[in-house]
């Protein structure tokens, strides 16, 4: 069974990742609730998914450094809007360290996993995967929220 | 026992039965068990959306730049100086590290990585 939900969410992230900024924005601003939710489970599963796969299970705070500072500085405007902590944090976070979430904010969480997301997906070609594998366990996630 | 945004630990561990698929590899169920994340995406997911629609113009303007060969913005180097322009609070700490690192690029941050695992060894006692 297919959420319609996390379809239009996935969608919506599709565009974002493939570069169709107007029709992503026209996607996003038409998400009502439900799929608003859908979308922020698909945006942190499709990141946290992306991010392990860019740093795997040997990285370093170097490494996480480098890849953020080049992403910043590579797409400037978009670094502005995240600050560079924020950014590593939800890198870390998505590796392991949980806690380094508490202190964002939903506004800080969704706008540096987005550019992180963005930013890791841009040498991957497989973002219809990667979305598929995000869609599938947010219409997981969200079901075993609804029966709770 | 909440935590510091109020979120009850006792959600976290309710939501902890979250196991994976199974055969997938350790990076792979990790990145499945971002239990603490997908809670905070749910329970702030406007929020989050929100954002998103601000991230996604920024990334607009950047891509509507100046784009580069590649359809891709600015090359690294000519946009690393504008990289770091706004002060730094206290993260996880490594801001410092990063400000130098932006504005001398993807050299210098080789080269500080290198740094900061090889050299002090090095010059230790």
């Amino acid at each position: 069974v297919t959420n319609p939900d996390v379809t239009s969410a996935a969608a919506a992230l599709r565009a974002l990742l493939t570069e169709d900024l107007d029709t992503y924005r026209r996607l996003h601003a038409g998400l009502g609730a439900g799929q608003r939710r859908a979308f922020a489970v698909a945006l942190t599963i499709a990141f946290n998914e992306a991010a392990v796969r860019q740093f795997g299970d040997d990285h370093t705070p170097a490494s996480i450094i480098e890849f953020v500072a080049g992403a910043r500085a590579r797409y400037p405007r978009t670094g502005e809007a995240v600050p560079a902590e924020d950014a590593e944090a939800v890198i870390r976070a998505a590796l392991g360290e949980d806690d380094l979430i508490d202190r964002l904010d939903g506004h800080a969480y969704g706008a540096a996993q987005t550019a992180m997301l963005f930013a890791l997906t841009r040498e991957d070609n497989d973002v219809d995967a990667l979305l598929a594998s995000a869609a599938a366990q947010a219409e997981d996630y969200l079901q075993r929220r609804a029966r709770r | 026992v909440t935590n510091g945004n109020g979120r009850t630990w006792q959600m976290l561990r309710d939501l902890s039965s979250w196991h994976g698929r199974p055969g997938t590899s350790p990076g792979q169920e990790r990145a499945e068990l971002g239990t603490a994340q997908r809670l905070q995406a749910f329970e702030d997911a406007d929020d989050i959306s929100d954002a998103a629609g601000h991230i996604g113009e920024a990334i607009d303007a950047d891509l509507r730049g100046t784009p580069g060969p590649s359809g891709h913005p600015r090359s690294y180097h000519a946009t690393a100086s504008t990289a770091h322009d706004h002060p730094q609070p206290p993260g996880p700490g490594v801001s410092d590290t990063i400000g130098s690192i932006a504005v001398t690029g993807v050299a210098a941050a080789a080269a500080i990585r290198y740094a900061l695992s090889g050299r002090r060894k090095e010059h230790q006692p």
